[in-house]
């Protein structure tokens, strides 16, 4: 094989390896924001829970 | 403040590793080697030797970290330690990816068990089992423990790798910076110091992101747990 593939491969890989991982932080996050809004969510009903036995 | 030197960093990547670049296939002069095919794939060196860089200070920082979580039994340091063994596996996977990928060319082959690629994928594997260690125990003081005590262990075969081709004769090359041995020619050093440097930067900037996912992460899992128990 070429030489240059090779260092055409390492570099790939390399860079790869990089964008990969910020593609895996940027995942987590918009997990992570999902999961704060399921948690605003539930609190809310909590709240609205909690009013409505106070009322009655 | 957090914005803006996340922005710095940013900034300074965006600018750094187009300079990289420039200077691993421009810049830089090939070396002096018995064939073209040496010529041209030593030119992996330059993100090779910052990944693995880049891998022991990841490891580095998990062993100070982990010290200090079983010292002061601060959570903020073991979640230092994992986001810092997390980007350490990254980048030494890519270490092992690459080195092999220049060694065919060179060597004809693509793997051989010498010391310091034995200890290098050693290294590898004790950080990966400390992941998986965090994955499959339940989140507590004993998962936090063991955990660190992985995390201090593990770091034994740094120096390990560092050392193994003074130690032992490997078909690896020697080191060619902190050796009087050999040296590189000023173009080289300074193409490799300014990728090590950039490195590093790009180490920071991940560090501070992960650790950042890795608070709200357990701020929106204790949440959850408190309101799961009311």
């Amino acid at each position: 094989m070429n030489a240059y593939l090779y260092l055409f491969l390492a570099y790939t890989f390399i860079w790869i390896g990089i964008f990969g991982y910020i593609w895996f932080l940027d995942r987590k996050t918009r997990r992570l924001k999902q999961e704060v809004t399921l948690l605003e969510e539930r609190i809310d009903s909590q709240i609205n829970r909690g009013e409505s036995q106070a009322h009655v | 403040m957090q914005k803006l030197i996340d922005r710095i960093l940013m900034f300074t990547l965006l600018i750094m590793f187009p300079v990289t670049l420039y200077m691993v296939f421009q810049w830089v002069p090939s070396i002096k080697a018995s064939n073209s095919a040496e010529q041209i794939a030593q030119r992996i060196f330059y993100y090779h030797v910052p990944s693995a860089w880049l891998g022991f200070l990841a490891f580095f920082v998990v062993f100070v970290a982990s010290i200090l979580y079983l010292w002061k039994r601060d959570r903020k340091f073991e979640l230092v330690a994992v986001s810092s063994a997390e980007i350490g596996v990254l980048f030494i996977s890519l270490m092992l990816i690459s080195g092999p990928i220049w060694a065919k060319p060179v060597w004809g082959i693509w793997w051989t068990w010498d010391a310091r690629l034995t200890s290098s994928m050693v290294l590898w594997l004790i950080y990966v089992a400390y992941l998986m260690l965090r994955r499959y125990l339940p989140d507590g003081t004993r998962r936090a423990n063991l955990s660190a005590v992985v995390g201090i262990i593990g770091f034994i075969d740094v120096p390990i790798v560092y050392y193994s081709i003074r130690w032992w004769e490997t078909q690896h090359p020697k080191a060619v910076m902190a050796s009087s041995e050999g040296s590189l020619a000023a173009p080289m050093f300074t193409t490799l110091l300014v990728c090590v440097i950039t490195f590093t930067i790009l180490y920071i900037y991940l560090m501070r992101k992960r650790y950042d996912l890795m608070l709200i992460e357990d701020s929106v899992n204790r949440n959850f747990k408190e309101l799961e128990m009311l």
